[in-house]
């Protein structure tokens, strides 16, 4: 492998000890993300197990079509970024940072997607707060589930009180809350990422070990959508 | 391979930019030291304030708005200011790297800015008292937090948010550092405990800590735009934020006790001169109080409205915790068992926190039977409970460990006869303050309350004599360890004669640690084992 | 000491299965399952969550002491979802202390 070597800090013994220590520090921070998000995770579980009809009802609102593309546009900016880090790890500084431009630039164009989503569903009166427009969401008028009004999280035939109309204002708040915190993670990758590429045209620049590390980031980014994704846009199903 | 300034001591260079700008593990547990000495006092303050109030029955010293602030300020400082970062961010960024024969933590630079970060936090937390204050209690409870309270609120749980991000890089050099910076040699199970205990502690911390930001942030949405997940009109569900809200908080006690379980076992084999008894299992007890802690959070919800069943499985593993905290008292008993005891301060600091500690642990066991729990929750019960823990543990362990490497941080000893005789007032009058909250508790004095019936006037004023006399156990080493500085007696490297690499190198050390990087042969805590008696002869021989 | 370090061709094949799984998951949302609309497509998304972890992260190539770390995140967030669930999943076992008009809850 035809690495630079990187400047050893001077309390480590030596590259392979600094890159260990490296690689789990960021593990760790990533863990501490998972649970971060997972917070918001959960409260989802438990608006979506509440009122599963309402919740389905919301997400129909949601365009299914930007979803699938931003999904598949995050996936492919995670590809590019295994080859950045791959042709960095030897030696081609050049061209590992074209590639991290391009990630960077598919992930200009998700925010860009997302923007959109944004403006058009504010602009239907679904941005949670004072002007919702709660009128677009009569469970009874939405698609009903054929098989009935237990949702899929299914509740042992308990009886639900009628669920709460205001129910699909706070599935909006989660689809804010959540993907706002995802976009904002895609924000920093994206200035990360544009930060290193400029560091790599220079020698000695960006350590093997900070491009490892963004593309850890980066990833973990990518892992959050895949799960936003399904739960937001396909709490229902589509007909196409 | 080490510099000529390298082998300096750590404290000789004296500038403002040199401690501002350090990155020696060293100087930033120090700076953590005086860090959480302010806001401790600013708590103390608040507790005495609160003392006075309670000593009447109907008396208004302190108005019930402002009551309502004082015990938020003293919660909130206590907890995420003082009790959290004491033990791991003192001595624990002082100690850990000179345990692990390391010349610095993993990431000396994050180490910083964790000091850094814990100082905006608390820069927060003291605007939002200057600001007005928050009178919604450490807990934070919906909707009263999101929706009802007037006060500072957002701008608390800010400085909470950001003292967080503190302790989970704290966590996280920790961690990192045991894993990857021991010296040769060093084995798992050749770590002393206190290694083990921190270890536990910043698992705790990087895997609660995220959720406790995350609810916060929640309470603050819902605050300032008035949607939210904990509003039941929406759908939402105030219980849901008590649920995430222990789910870190729970375990936060853990982080603020297993440090000082962790300082305890290393001072009562040095003090005993004996090994520690049943050192795997003390080992392992750490990590299992770390991995359990996490798992009966809904202790504190018996009556929130929280299904009696899960209520039953929250119970019965509350008991199951208890054991590995069990198992640690009878391992430290065994170690006292025929050792050769020696009474200095850290000693007496250790003896008084094995019996407080169980006292604390026992009363959380009735706590956490759930009819039981029904009668004394939100009582004075609860608040005895979690101070035996708190005080009678975790700062007598504090104060212990302060006093055994002082010598070392500082190259100077504190007067022992004063040591000792602070380490007696303090448990004196700890006990005095808090036992008859126990009382108070079963009698139905309920916790938060300014004004009560006139029959518990005669244990309130128990408690705040007690109080006084506590005020007065933490204000004498403060003195004398200032003293100590100028005119205490020199310290070699190992003034205890103890084991563990930190005492083989000079009080107080070069600022790379070690001269020569260290190598480990043998295990930890190998002292001199007493004596063994003779053997007896077997019958029908003489004698030898 | 690690096996083997990924390939590109190891990165292409990720990549292509990941979108095939994408295309499963809207295919699975044409069609009503009912429930097991849920199960599926959150099998779907552990599935392509894995694939990156493995292959685009490295875990599969990483040591023993990371592979814990990153499991250990998603252990913990069960903890959090089983364990707050696990109330709510409960409350309507107990029975109702007010005999209802209508139909009651079964006690258990």
């Amino acid at each position: 492998m035809n690495e630079e070597p990187s400047p050893t800090e001077r309390h480590f013994e030596n590259a392979e000890q600094q890159r260990d220590v490296a690689t789990l520090g960021m593990w760790i921070f990533i863990a501490t993300e998972v649970l971060f998000f997972g917070v918001l995770f959960m409260a989802y579980t438990f608006v979506r197990w509440e009122s599963p009809v309402t919740v389905a009802a919301a997400s129909r609102h949601l365009e299914l079509g930007l979803g699938a593309i931003n999904t598949a546009v995050l996936l492919t900016s995670s590809f590019v970024m295994t080859l950045g880090i791959f042709f960095n790890d030897r030696g081609r500084r050049r061209l590992a940072a074209w590639l991290l431009v391009v990630t960077a630039l598919m992930g200009m164009f998700f925010l860009a997607i997302k923007t959109t989503e944004y403006v058009h569903v504010i602009n239907e009166g679904h941005f949670p707060g004072t002007r919702f427009q709660y009128e677009h969401f009569h469970p009874e008028t939405a698609n009903p589930m054929p098989s009935g009004i237990v949702g899929a999280l299914g509740t042992q035939g308990e009886s639900h009180p009628q669920e709460i109309p205001s129910v699909s204002e706070l599935f909006f708040w989660l689809y804010f809350v959540m993907t706002g915190l995802h976009g904002l993670h895609v924000v920093i990758g994206v200035v990360l990422l544009l930060v290193i590429a400029v560091m790599l045209r220079r020698p000695g620049g960006a350590s093997r070990n900070t491009v490892h590390n963004a593309g850890l980031y980066w990833h973990f980014v990518d892992v959050v959508w895949i799960f936003l994704f399904p739960l937001l846009y396909l709490a229902c199903h589509w007909k196409f | 391979m080490s510099t000529p300034e390298a082998n300096r001591g750590y404290l000789e260079e004296n500038t403002l930019r040199s401690w501002l700008l350090t990155r020696d593990h060293k100087r930033i547990g120090l700076l953590y030291l005086f860090s959480i000495l302010v806001f401790f006092a600013i708590a103390a303050v608040a507790a005495g304030l609160i003392r006075l109030e309670l000593l009447s029955p109907r008396g208004e010293l302190i108005r019930p708005e402002m009551y309502n602030r004082l015990f938020t300020l003293h919660g909130v400082l206590m907890v995420w200011f003082f009790l959290i970062p004491s033990i791991p961010s003192v001595l624990g960024n002082f100690i850990l790297p000179l345990m692990l024969g390391a010349r610095d933590l993993a990431f000396p630079r994050l180490n910083l800015l964790s000091w850094y970060l814990f100082i905006v936090g608390g820069l927060l937390a003291v605007w939002a008292i200057l600001g007005g204050g928050v009178d919604t209690g450490w807990t934070f409870y919906t909707p009263y937090s999101t929706t009802y309270a007037n006060g500072q609120v957002v701008t608390m749980v800010a400085g909470i948010f950001v003292a967080g991000f503190s302790s989970i890089l704290t966590g996280l050099n920790f961690i990192v550092t045991t894993h990857k910076l021991r010296a040769p040699g060093l084995t798992w199970f050749r770590l002393p405990i206190f290694v083990w205990s921190l270890y536990s502690t910043s698992v705790i911390l990087v895997l609660a800590t995220p959720v406790l930001a995350m609810v916060l942030t929640l309470v603050a949405i819902e605050r300032l735009w008035g949607v939210g997940i904990f509003d039941p009109a929406l759908g939402g569900d105030p219980i849901l934020f008590q649920h995430l809200f222990w789910f870190y908080s729970h375990p936060a006690v853990y982080v603020m006790i297993l440090p000082g379980m962790g300082v305890v076992s290393e001072l009562i084999p040095c003090f005993a001169r004996k090994r520690l008894f049943g050192y795997p299992f003390v080992a392992g007890a750490s990590v299992a109080i770390a991995v359990f802690g996490f798992l009966v959070w809904g202790h504190h919800m018996f009556v929130s409205s929280q299904s009696p069943y899960a209520g039953m499985v929250f119970s019965f593993l509350s008991y199951i915790v208890a054991i590995p905290s069990a198992i640690k008292v009878f391992n430290w008993t065994a170690t006292l068992y025929k050792g050769s005891i020696a009474l200095d301060t850290p000693m007496l600091y250790a003896l008084g926190f094995i019996g407080l500690f169980t006292v604390g642990g026992l009363t959380g066991l009735f706590l956490a039977a759930l009819a039981v729990d029904v009668h004394v929750t939100h009582t004075y019960f609860v608040v005895a409970h979690f101070h035996y823990i708190m005080v009678g543990g975790m700062v007598l362990a504090f104060m212990g460990g302060l006093h055994y490497w002082w010598p070392k941080i500082t190259g100077r000893m504190y007067p022992e006869q004063l040591g000792r005789l602070a380490a007696i007032v303090t448990f004196i009058g700890f006990n005095l303050t808090f036992f008859p909250q126990f009382v108070l508790g079963y009698l139905g004095m309920p916790r938060r309350y300014s004004m009560y019936p006139q029959e518990f006037q005669f244990y309130h004023v128990l408690s705040t004599a007690g109080a006084s006399i506590l005020g007065v156990g933490y204000i004498m080493p403060v003195f004398y360890f200032i003293w100590s500085l100028k005119r205490g007696v020199h310290a070699g490297p190992n003034p205890w004669s103890a084991t563990g690499l930190e005492w083989t190198t000079p009080s107080p050390p070069p600022v790379e640690n070690f001269e020569t990087p260290p190598v480990v042969t043998e295990g930890p805590y190998n002292y001199p084992q007493p004596a063994a008696p003779p053997p007896v002869p077997p019958p029908g021989t003489s004698g030898e | 000491m690690k096996p083997t370090q990924p390939t590109i061709a190891t990165y292409v094949k990720t990549w292509l299965v990941l979108l095939l799984l994408l295309a499963l998951t809207l295919l699975a949302a044409h069609f009503d399952l009912g429930s097991f609309s849920l199960p599926l497509t959150l099998l779907i998304s552990i599935t392509q969550a894995s694939l990156i972890l493995l292959f685009f992260m490295h875990l599969h190539y990483s040591k023993s002491e990371v592979v814990v770390f990153a499991c250990a995140a998603y252990l913990w967030l069960g903890f959090l979802i089983v364990g707050v669930m696990h109330d709510y999943l409960s409350r309507n076992w107990v029975p109702q202390l007010t005999p209802q008009p209508s139909s009651q809850n079964q006690s258990h």
